[in-house]
């Protein structure tokens, strides 16, 4: 059984204490982080920094970013912030609120100004893919800690945790490679068994040094990476978080099949209601795909119990 | 399946080959010094092409990569 802790996004009283900012600080000192990082230690920071067309606008909020960042400085530990697509993809983070004056830790491309900084990693026993192009900015840090926004996704139904390392910390091959296999199987199978291989591939070398996190606020129906957002489908949930990747996005999950509809969200529309699985119907793809896929390779256990904070 | 619009602004295009090399799908040829889209059914929207180009000259629209949601939207 998985601990994952729970920041929810209720007020519960009228006191900043009980707003999410500062029940994040609460998780994070939570947290196994302490005992995860040391003084000195590179720790990558992977988030998605928004559409390069400047359409969306329900990524990440920059502050949540910060109380992150300020935390590992606290641990001694040296954050720096990642993403993918090169350098024209850092200035648009940089625009949209991701720099170092708000921040205060860098924001660099994951693999390079034109992504050709990546390490070829074997996969151990592949469902998909046999090698994996590594981000060489995550391979080479020391601690990886895994910000992903909670979402839907037409690839796989849902993105979170698992996506945001599987897609979001791999070369633009490996990438590709795994778009490759919506042509031969459009119900998100074989996607998303593929995104499980690469995540493997991911942390492969960062045993017990990786930490997962799921902002589960404006949860839209699709990826951040779209040139749009639309209405969150269900009202905001918290933030929660674990070393067990598994547990955190079968919480997350579930969480958000068990909220209601939010009216006028895309949601309300297509007649989704309270236990619906919801991304399966948004966008046709099982989004519980990946978490069995992920168990089955023993990458983290679905059985969670939540710790509220 | 995806459908993709790509589209290459020849007045900015050098012919220099990059989307070409970068491509794993071969969606791209030089043909007559510029840049042609000859394969868009390979493309799977990873936009390596988009990071690598040196004058910026690729824009990609994937009108279906949101195939099944996207009819919720028609009226």
């Amino acid at each position: 059984m998985s601990k994952v802790l729970f920041a929810s996004a209720k007020l519960e009283k009228l006191d900043k204490e009980y707003s999410l900012p500062y029940k994040f600080k609460k998780l994070l000192a939570m947290s196994t982080l302490k005992s995860m990082i040391s003084p000195g230690n590179y720790v990558a920071i992977k988030l998605h920094v928004g559409d390069m067309e400047f359409g969306g606008y329900r990524y990440i909020r920059p502050l949540f970013v910060k109380i992150l960042v300020d935390y590992v400085m606290e641990l001694g530990g040296i954050p720096f912030l990642v993403d993918t697509w090169g350098l024209k993809h850092v200035i648009t983070g940089i625009k949209n609120g991701f720099n170092y004056t708000t921040i205060g830790a860098p924001l660099i491309p994951i693999a390079g100004i034109k992504e050709h900084f990546v390490v070829k990693v074997r996969v151990p026993n592949p469902f998909r893919i046999e090698e994996v192009d590594v981000a060489g900015e995550v391979y080479y840090a020391d601690i990886l800690i895994n910000f992903a926004h909670a979402k839907g996704h037409p690839s796989s139904g849902y993105g979170g945790a698992i996506k945001n390392i599987a897609m979001g910390c791999v070369g633009p091959s490996t990438r590709s490679k795994i778009h490759n296999f919506e042509k031969e199987d459009d119900s998100g199978t074989a996607f998303q068994e593929a995104m499980i291989d690469a995540f493997h591939a991911v942390i492969l070398n960062k045993i017990n040094k990786v930490y997962h996190i799921n902002y589960a606020v404006d949860i839209q129906p699709t990826c951040d990476c779209a040139p749009w957002s639309d209405i969150p489908i269900v009202p905001d949930i918290g933030i929660l978080a674990s070393e067990d990747p598994v547990a955190l996005e079968k919480a997350t999950l579930d969480l958000i099949n068990k909220q209601p509809i939010v009216p006028h969200s895309i949601a309300e529309r297509i007649g989704i209601e309270v236990n619906d699985n919801k991304f399966l119907l948004i966008h046709n793809k099982d989004p519980y795909i990946q978490i069995h896929a992920a168990a089955k390779k023993k990458l983290g256990s679905p059985n969670y119990t939540i710790v509220r904070i | 399946m995806l459908e993709i619009k790509i589209i290459i602004d020849e007045d900015r295009c050098i012919g220099c080959g990059q989307c070409v090399v970068s491509c794993q799908n071969n969606v791209y040829e030089i043909i007559n010094g510029k840049s042609k889209v000859i394969r868009p059914e390979n493309c799977t929207y990873c936009r390596a092409c988009i990071i690598r180009c040196p004058t910026s000259a690729i824009k990609i629209i994937p009108r279906d990569v949101y195939a099944y949601y996207a009819k919720f939207y028609e009226e």
